[in-house]
Parts: C-alpha cells; sequence; structure tokens
C-alpha cells in the first residue's frame, strides 16, 4: 500500500515531502520504496507539464501510472506542483482533489511566513502535522 | 488594519487603507532582513526596539491630535487604560488586556490574547532568543517617554515560542521633567 | 484682531519654528535672547501659576492679555508648546491653535520621515499650510 505526496518547486526540486503509508516493511524494503516513489514522481513531472496547459483546473486528475502507483496531480497558480504517488487503495478523485485544495490552503500559509524563503524545502514541523491531518481526513493516508 | 485621513487639507482628503496582510508581510519582511543583517539575537532585538521607539515618539503626537480628549495622565493606572483601550485600538486594532500589577503599582503587564504582527509567523529554530515583536515595547517606550513618562518595556512570553498569550511587561521608572531654561531653578 | 507672531517650542525649551505677520515693534536684542526670555517667561509663570493655585497644583496656563497685545499658549501633553500672540482683542484661541498642531504641524512636521524630532522646522509645505490657515481667518489682518 503506498500513499507518497509531494510538492515539487520550479527547478524540479522537492519542497515538501511525506510519505503517508502505514507499513510494516523492514528498513531496506522502506528505502527502496522511497526511492521508487521519488523515482515515480520525477517521472512524471513532464506529463504533469503537459497536463497543465491542457487543462484551466489547478487540480489534473491522474497524470501517469507506473505499474500499480498512479500519479495524480495538482498545480498551483505559482506553478508549483502537488503530486500524490499512490496506488488503488487510496479511492476517490474527489477525496484526492479535496485533499490537494486543503494543503493548497496550508502551503499558501506556510510561504506567507516571512522568514521562509520562496522555493526552498519547507522545515516547519506545524505544517509537516497539519498536512497529516488533512491526509487522513480525505482518507488520502493510509 | 486601516489608517484613515479625516482631514481634508491632507493631500485632498485621500481617504488611504492598507489591508492587514500587507501591513503583516511588510513587518514579517523588515524583521527577516534584520534577521539576515545581524548576527546575534540580542542585536535584531535592539534594533527592533530602536526602530520602535522612533516610530512612538512621532506616533503619539499622531495618537494626541486624533484623540484631542486625551489630557495628561496622572496617574499610571490611566496611563494603562489609555494605552490599550485608545492606543492599541487605533493602531493595531486590538485591546490588550492590563495585568500582574505590581503591589506598588509600577508594574503591570499587558496580555495580547491575539497579535496581528504574527500572524503566518513560524519562528526558525536557529533564532531561540529572537523576539518578534519587540517593536511594539519600542513604540510603547517612545511613545510614553514623550509624555514624560520614563518607562522600561519588555516581552515576557511570545505565542510564537508556544506560551498561549502574548505577555509584555511595562515598568515605571520616573517621570521626566520639562527642561529648566538656563539660569533658572 | 491681528496675528503678530507664532513660536513653537519643544519640551528641551528649544525654539523649533518662529513666524512673524505683523510684529510692529522689535525688543532690540537678538532672536535667540528672545526666544529664550520668553521661553524662561513662560516656564516661570506656569510654576509659579500652579504653585500659587487656590484649587489644585495642575497649571492651566493658557496665556495673558495686556492692554495692548494678548498671547495665546496651547501645550501638548508631549510638552510642545504653541505660543501666539495677537492683539488685545483677540477671544480664547485654543481651539486655533489646537487645530495647528493636529491638522498642520503633526500633519506636515511630524509625519515628514525627513524631520528630525527636535530640530529647526524648515519645511515650506508646513509654512505655507501655516500661512494659508491664519490667513483664511476672517480677523486676519496684514
Amino acid at each position: 500500500m503506498t500513499s507518497y505526496f509531494v510538492i515539487v518547486g520550479h527547478q524540479d526540486n522537492p519542497i515538501f515531502e511525506l510519505d503517508l503509508s502505514r507499513t510494516q516493511d523492514s528498513g531496506g524494503a522502506n528505502e527502496s520504496r522511497r526511492h521508487l516513489n521519488q523515482f515515480v514522481a520525477h517521472a512524471s513531472l513532464d506529463l504533469v507539464d503537459e497536463a497543465k496547459w491542457q487543462s484551466g483546473a489547478l487540480y489534473l486528475k491522474t497524470v501517469d501510472r507506473f505499474n500499480e502507483l498512479i500519479v495524480t496531480a495538482f498545480v498551483t497558480a505559482s506553478q508549483m506542483r502537488f503530486l500524490l504517488v499512490h496506488d488503488s487503495s487510496v479511492r476517490g478523485q474527489e477525496s484526492i482533489r479535496a485533499f490537494f485544495n486543503d494543503v493548497y490552503e496550508l502551503f499558501i500559509k506556510a510561504i506567507l511566513n516571512p522568514f521562509y524563503v520562496p522555493n526552498t524545502y519547507i522545515v516547519s514541523n506545524n505544517f509537516k502535522k497539519k498536512v497529516q491531518i488533512v491526509a487522513k481526513k480525505h482518507g488520502v493516508a493510509l | 488594519m486601516s489608517r484613515q485621513y479625516g482631514s481634508k487639507s491632507t493631500l485632498e482628503g485621500r481617504k488611504a487603507s492598507v489591508s492587514g496582510e500587507l501591513f503583516t508581510l511588510t513587518y514579517g519582511a523588515l524583521v527577516a532582513q534584520l534577521v539576515r543583517d545581524y548576527e546575534s539575537d540580542d542585536e535584531i532585538n535592539k534594533q527592533l526596539d530602536k526602530m520602535g521607539y522612533n516610530i512612538g515618539v512621532r506616533l503619539i503626537e499622531d495618537f494626541l491630535a486624533r484623540s484631542p480628549e486625551v489630557g495628561r495622565c496622572h496617574d499610571l493606572k490611566t496611563t494603562a487604560d489609555i494605552l490599550t483601550k485608545q492606543g492599541f485600538k487605533t493602531f493595531l486594532g486590538i485591546v490588550p488586556v492590563i495585568a500582574n500589577w505590581s503591589p506598588k503599582g509600577d508594574e503591570f503587564s499587558l496580555i495580547l490574547e491575539s497579535n496581528p504582527l504574527t500572524d503566518f509567523v513560524e519562528l526558525p529554530d536557529d533564532h531561540p532568543n529572537l523576539l518578534y515583536s519587540n517593536i511594539i515595547c519600542g513604540v510603547i517606550r517612545g511613545a510614553l517617554e514623550m509624555v514624560q513618562l520614563d518607562v522600561e518595556v519588555w516581552f515576557v512570553q511570545d505565542t510564537l515560542k508556544g506560551d498561549d498569550t502574548a505577555e509584555i511587561r511595562v515598568r515605571f521608572k520616573k517621570k521626566l521633567e520639562d527642561a529648566v531654561p538656563a539660569g533658572e531653578d | 484682531m491681528v496675528a503678530y507672531n507664532l513660536y513653537i517650542f519643544d519640551r528641551n525649551c528649544s525654539c523649533l519654528f518662529y513666524r512673524q505677520w505683523a510684529k510692529v515693534k522689535e525688543c532690540g536684542i537678538s532672536p535667540e535672547e528672545e526666544r529664550k526670555l520668553l521661553y524662561g517667561m513662560v516656564y516661570s509663570l506656569k510654576s509659579l501659576l500652579s504653585r500659587l493655585s487656590p484649587v489644585s497644583t495642575r497649571d492651566g496656563f493658557i496665556g495673558y492679555s495686556t492692554d495692548k497685545y494678548k498671547l495665546h499658549i496651547y501645550e501638548t501633553p508631549t510638552g510642545t508648546k504653541f505660543i501666539l500672540n495677537t492683539d488685545h482683542k483677540a477671544g480664547d484661541l485654543q481651539e486655533m491653535l489646537q487645530h495647528i498642531y493636529t491638522k498642520i504641524y503633526v500633519e506636515y512636521v511630524i509625519k515628514n520621515p525627513h524631520y528630525k524630532l527636535g530640530t529647526t522646522i524648515d519645511s515650506q509645505l508646513f509654512v505655507k499650510e501655516l500661512d494659508n490657515y491664519i490667513q483664511s481667518k476672517p480677523f486676519f489682518t496684514k
């Protein structure tokens, strides 16, 4: 079961990463799964950039698939890309859309923090906690 | 937060108002720049206090011009009342609660349940001693000095550091007198 | 009524501003001496008045009048003093001095970031506004 959320910045750099899967995997398997998620997310970026011009909406739905993994994307007005890499155990386009919208709101608040330098990694624990809460709320965290 | 210029004489009666977010972000940018420019938190706090002081000594005139009914205060209780119910209300849109009077009546606390300066703010971990809103202390000190009250003002606790409320302590030091002209006593 | 001249003092007894409109007689001393003398007199009168007051120790000195001229003083809680000399027929001018303080001094001097507190006021805009205001009064004669 996989659910991995990442925000990607303007230079394809990760701004924020969060593994939302609950897992009993051992350390090594965990590590390789993490790398796979990053890899799948990264590979989908071109497709995200393509999809974002074909849709006026921020929410782009499913943009890519890799084996059983599905990549769903959301692009903010400032061209920050929110990606969720998940398998079929995360159900419902609507709940993912609601999750992205809530994270978008949290994200705006986080970048309004005067100490945050735009396009750098968000280190705030507070932000992380809040993302975890909305992920649970919308059934995106497993 | 909105500022309104009522008088006709001021730039053709222009009404200027600034959104609260812009104000908060402007202050945030200022503090963030200070954090980049100065090495130690103490130095940043000092700079904020100094800026506040320079604002305070002018702001008090604007305040008195708006509220001509406010005369000279003759005890610290009245001063605290006017400071919170009128000063803070006019310029920050909040009314702090006055609490914790010292037995001698020369010290009190201002409890700020909300602080418009700190919306969105999270302190960076490497600045544990930064007093983000220290400018307020300077403003109070500057403004009261102009009405002949020498006071000491400092932050006791701050919501940004995980406390429930922000608390500013004000201690009365002495009353300042008008300068005596040369040749008089 | 005739307005002769106006002084503004701060509480450190420095004269921040002087303007004359219809002063006819010279005092025969240097302007600095004259200002010092005036401040000294106001200061002494204030302390005498509060000492001799039968009702309260607070002074409420608002001016004096001779059979030729009248001196009006308006003092703000910050210790700034506005002193205006007029002929003796003038009525109570506290409101007028208050207007000069709130609508002209604060607006054009205090709110000017280039003005350093406690220094001589050399703003032409302030002088212009002040002249306009004084001259707009029906009683003003040159």
